[in-house]
């Protein structure tokens, strides 16, 4: 059913090819590109692979944060103090938008400078490879440089490159003393484009549009970034330095490793955190009246971690399915915090269930706590989030000249009497239709995402509608999130959804035309394994897509 | 390396004020007139931008009765800046049609535009009508600015926020500021990494700081060195990333060699207590944190440019402080039939002209020649709608404190007939020495705003 009614029509940007030229075009109601053209079941390996334009990635915040910790022990985080990325998705790793700016640069230095001080104060003996009192301390800062640049830049260092970290450590080392000279040649590290950003260099002997396979380093450095969000480890590098990454064989083996790392889970962790929107729980503010046992202080990042919490579990010790993302009782909350909740612990799993009915990721307390007002619940937002996120749909804003503070409570109506007025008001149904039904499915969840079957005495009303998506079969009316849920787990529309996201979030751009075949291996996967969520991520990191790259020296 | 402990010199809250009232600046005094950025008594010009979200309230914003140019009232809600009123400049009729020009919904055009004067690029930022568009597309005009005044300073400008990136993190609707087509600056809403970034080592003696900055001077010359060789690697695209990136470092290092103007006017803050930077609670709190470091970098001479932007259009945030619990985004739609909503949006209104007032109030307790640092500055009061209830970039509500050292003749409302708001953007690169005609996109400019002067 196309969404017709909603301004010209709802964005439908779920093509899973993003908007790229054609992205001025965005009224997208001519139809379903993704569901009724022939889909190629495989790679499309006989024409050779075919990738969409790259380029470098800068470490986000993130990214910045385990690689220090990972390269020098250092666990404070301190890419915080980094300039957050700029979004036009949902993910901060997008090349185009995350680049270096004049805050940026300096920050570069002022965090460089901490994190080498906290390096030579505190763990300068086991950095070092050597003893400096044994061998000299010339010597030893020499082989230092040679040690830490292979890892800081994950490839082995040219003779330039060790010949001008070498310089600036004796030059250093003869003004300042040996530790301040390890330091200042760990900020010059830090501060350099080979650890700053993830290089992939142009081969030699190629041409502008050529499609190449990345290099053994420079896979390991893909793998290592999307799946445990950190430089390679000793065994990734391991396999990169003996030329085994050029293997799809070898790339699975290493990616179905890595997800099983704890960095792995972290990682899938903060796939969701992003995905999910989860960091605005930080900026989110309860009614203190209607819930006074709520730390203001700590309940965002509470309910955040519990959130990517449920997903670690489903990912690793759940099902594991898409299926089983939204299908699930549990969460993972603090003793306290769950007792408010009425939940009871579940000793099998850790996590505690949760009263009432239930599905899954929808309706996680953290979630439901942020698609909500500070004393109500908001089925605006959550219809919302459920287009935008679990559907990959866009809806324009609303018209300017209406209301859009939700209806003060009334202690003689429920939510969704008090909503009405968008699907009966023709200036807001056109959108309404679409958003409303879907959100009022999540009515038995209040301002917290507590349970309710009844608001102000009144039994509450979830029914509602899946409509506007593109897979008829799963299209249709339910009562309750746990039926919402099963329409969008069974639906195309959802499945590719995710596998979107997933992909954005891999490759650091959205998927052009020519990873059309990558993006079809990735969902004949998921189909053929049952939604197996690993399964899709392992598909990611074998397809053609995340093995290669497109030449750019147009222009030269 | 480790920072010394920082004396506690000053602080951001209470008597701040008084101590603020110092004698002249000797260091600026003398200075020749032919410097980019310095008034003709000697003192360095500042530009600085105030901007609030989600347009204005009509009835409370614009003076009442019949004004004319030097015969106008403050209206309700600027009605706290009265020890100012000779000072001001409020504008009124002018439009910005370049933010009607491109894609986008009207808070992401009315943020590219707003110091651009430029369309939204076309991207993946779904618009109101459906249309995607993209970051600003511009150069903004403090950028410019600061590129002509900036370039002696430690900083070439300073971004500061209140709650910027809360509601959407960065992206288009919450950016004003650009170095370049698609290249949007972060304000710095954490009121302790702004002062970390720039107090932090004003106490290290100057043998101390020589030592620091041929340090980072060796380091960045190894880095550089590393840009330069790396670029050749890479492929075409990569290496314009490459090199933008490599131009900051050089920028950087250059302004290593600048000093602040350790002076008596410059007091720098001791660090600010942990505050929760993106909050409801503590938002007037942090307001008057960021509002009071800005004016002390200009008065240490740290940068000449600076800005501060409270939250962005999108902001769900309440105001607990004046009592006020609704939806900031939501109260902004309200119509005449919501009266309660329209007198919080009000309240919110004149919390913000009290904060702007906080901001002219600390620059005139600054001396400066025959007056003070307030008439060698132009802090520009803007706001990416006109009003938000229409969501129109007509009649925008543009106020102007300060005179860039006499250029502006200040004390007057001004209407104009749909002019467009390009040509205050060419007014203001004049005020601070760029001999332009022409700001932005050049269809919606006419030359300098009529009058000004």
């Amino acid at each position: 059913m196309p969404a017709t009614g909603c301004y010209d029509g709802l964005s439908d940007r779920d093509d899973a090819f993003g908007s790229g030229a054609d992205g001025a075009d965005g009224d997208g109601d001519d139809g379903a590109e993704g569901g009724d053209d022939a889909r190629p079941s495989a790679q499309c390996s006989a024409e050779g692979p075919s990738v969409g334009l790259t380029g470098l990635r800068l470490l986000t915040r993130y990214e910045y944060d385990n690689t220090v910790r990972d390269l020098l022990g250092d666990t404070t985080r301190p890419a915080r103090a980094l300039s957050p990325e700029n979004q036009t998705t949902a993910f901060e790793n997008n090349y185009l938008d995350h680049r270096a700016s004049k805050d940026l640069v300096r920050q570069y230095m002022d965090v460089s400078e901490e994190v080498a001080a906290r390096a030579v104060d505190e763990r300068l003996g086991e950095m070092l490879p050597c003893d400096p009192l044994a061998i000299g301390e010339a010597v030893c800062g020499h082989l230092f440089v040679e040690q830490v640049l292979e890892r800081a830049f994950r490839r082995p260092a040219t003779h330039a490159e060790v010949t001008a970290f070498k310089a600036l450590f004796d030059t250093s080392h003869g003004q300042f003393g040996f530790s301040e000279a390890v330091a200042l040649t760990l900020q010059a590290i830090l501060q350099s484009p080979q650890f700053l950003y993830r290089v992939e260099a142009v081969p030699p002997t190629a041409a502008d549009g050529d499609v190449v396979a990345v290099t053994g380093w420079e896979m390991a450095s893909r793998l290592s970034y999307f799946l445990t969000a950190s430089m390679p480890d000793d065994e990734l590098r391991a396999a990169a330095a003996a030329g085994r990454l050029s293997t799809v064989d070898e790339i699975e083996t290493q990616a179905r490793r890595l997800l099983e790392t704890d960095a792995g889970r972290q990682a899938v962790r903060e796939f969701h955190r992003q995905w999910l929107d989860l960091t605005g729980l930080g900026s989110v503010t309860k009614d203190p009246t209607a819930y006074p046992t709520l730390d203001p202080a700590t309940i965002g990042q509470t309910w955040e971690d519990s959130v990517e919490a449920f997903a670690e579990h489903v990912f690793f010790e759940g099902e594991g399915t898409l299926e089983g993302l939204l299908d699930s009782n549990l969460a993972f909350l603090p003793p306290q915090l769950a007792a408010l909740y009425g939940a009871t612990p579940d000793p099998a799993t850790g996590g505690y269930v949760l009263p009432g009915e239930r599905a899954g990721l929808l309706t996680q307390p953290g979630l439901m706590a942020l698609l909500a007002y500070p004393d109500q619940s908001s089925p605006i937002a959550r219809g919302v989030f459920v287009r935008h996120r679990m559907l990959c749909q866009h809806l324009p804003a609303p018209p300017n000249d209406v209301p859009i503070e939700p209806p003060s409570p009334d202690p003689n109506a429920t939510t969704r009497e008090r909503f009405a007025e968008h699907t009966e008001n023709p200036a807001c149904a056109g959108c309404h239709v679409l958003i409303d039904p879907l959100g009022f499915g999540f009515e038995h969840y209040d301002a917290i995402g507590n349970f309710r079957d009844v608001e102000n005495g009144i039994a509450v009303d979830a029914r509602g509608e899946l409509a506007g998506i593109e897979d008829d079969e799963a299209a249709g009316e339910f009562d309750g999130a746990s039926e919402l849920a099963a329409r969008l787990a069974g639906s195309q529309d959802f499945h590719e959804c995710v596998v979107h996201q997933w992909t954005t979030f891999a490759l650091g751009r959205e998927p052009a035309e020519a990873d059309e075949c990558s993006v079809a291996h990735v969902r004949q996967s998921l189909t053929e394994s049952g939604g197996d969520l690993r399964e899709m991520l392992v598909a990611i990191a074998t397809s053609d897509a995340f093995r290669h790259r497109i030449v750019d020296t147009g222009g030269q | 390396m480790s920072k010394q402990p920082m004396l506690r010199r000053a602080f951001l809250h209470g008597a701040a004020g008084s101590a603020l009232a110092l004698p002249l600046l000797q260091q600026f005094e003398g200075r020749g007139h032919a410097e980019p950025g310095v008034a003709d008594d000697g003192f360095p010009l500042r530009f600085v931008v105030f901007f609030h979200p989600n347009g204005v309230w009509p009835q409370s914003w614009w003076p009442g009765g019949a004004p004319s140019e030097n015969a106008w009232d403050l209206s309700p809600s600027l009605a706290t800046l009265a020890a100012h009123k000779d000072k001001l400049i409020v504008l009124d009729g002018v439009d910005m049609p370049a933010a009607d020009a491109g894609p986008g919904e009207d808070h992401q055009q009315g943020m590219g535009a707003v110091l651009s004067g430029m369309p939204l690029q076309v991207g993946n930022f779904v618009g109101g009508d459906g249309s995607l568009a993209g970051w600003g597309d511009g150069i903004t005009v403090d950028q410019v600015i600061a590129q002509h005044i900036g370039t002696t300073t430690p900083f070439g400008s300073l971004e500061l926020g209140v709650r910027a990136s809360a509601f959407g993190g960065s992206e288009v609707r919450t950016r004003m500021i650009y170095a370049g087509p698609a290249q949007p600056i972060a304000p710095i809403d954490d009121p302790v990494a702004a002062w970390a970034t720039l107090f932090s080592e004003l106490d290290m003696s100057p043998s101390d700081m020589a030592v620091l900055r041929n340090k980072r001077v060796s380091v960045l010359d190894t880095v550089a060195q590393q840009f330069a060789a790396l670029e050749n690697q890479v492929g075409t695209e990569d290496r314009i990333r490459l090199q933008q990136h490599a131009a900051l470092v050089t920028d950087l290092e250059v302004r290593l060699a600048n000093a602040p103007a350790l002076g008596e006017a410059c007091l720098p803050p001791g660090a600010p207590a942990a505050i929760a930077p993106d909050s409801a609670n503590t938002m007037d709190a942090v307001s008057a944190l960021q509002i009071d470091m800005l004016v002390m970098a200009l008065a240490c001479d740290l940068t000449r440019v600076a800005s501060i932007q409270y939250s962005n259009g999108m902001n769900h945030t309440q105001f607990p402080w004046i009592g006020s619990m609704s939806d900031g985004h939501g109260i902004s739609h309200a119509g005449d039939d919501s009266p309660a909503l329209v007198n919080e949006g009000i309240a919110r209104e004149q919390w913000f002209a009290t904060q702007f007032g906080r901001m002219l109030d600390r620059m005139a307790e600054i001396p400066e020649g025959d007056g003070t640092m307030l008439d060698h500055t132009v802090v520009l009061w803007i706001n990416e709608l006109a009003q938000g209830n229409t969501h129109s970039h007509q009649r925008m509500p543009f106020v102007m404190a300060g005179s860039a050292g006499g250029y502006f003749k200040t004390g007057r409302y001004m209407q104009y007939d749909h002019a467009p708001h390009n040509d205050l953007l060419v007014s203001l690169q004049n005020a601070f020495g760029i001999e332009a005609t022409t700001f932005g996109a050049p269809e919606f400019c006419n030359g300098p705003l009529a009058g000004l002067t």
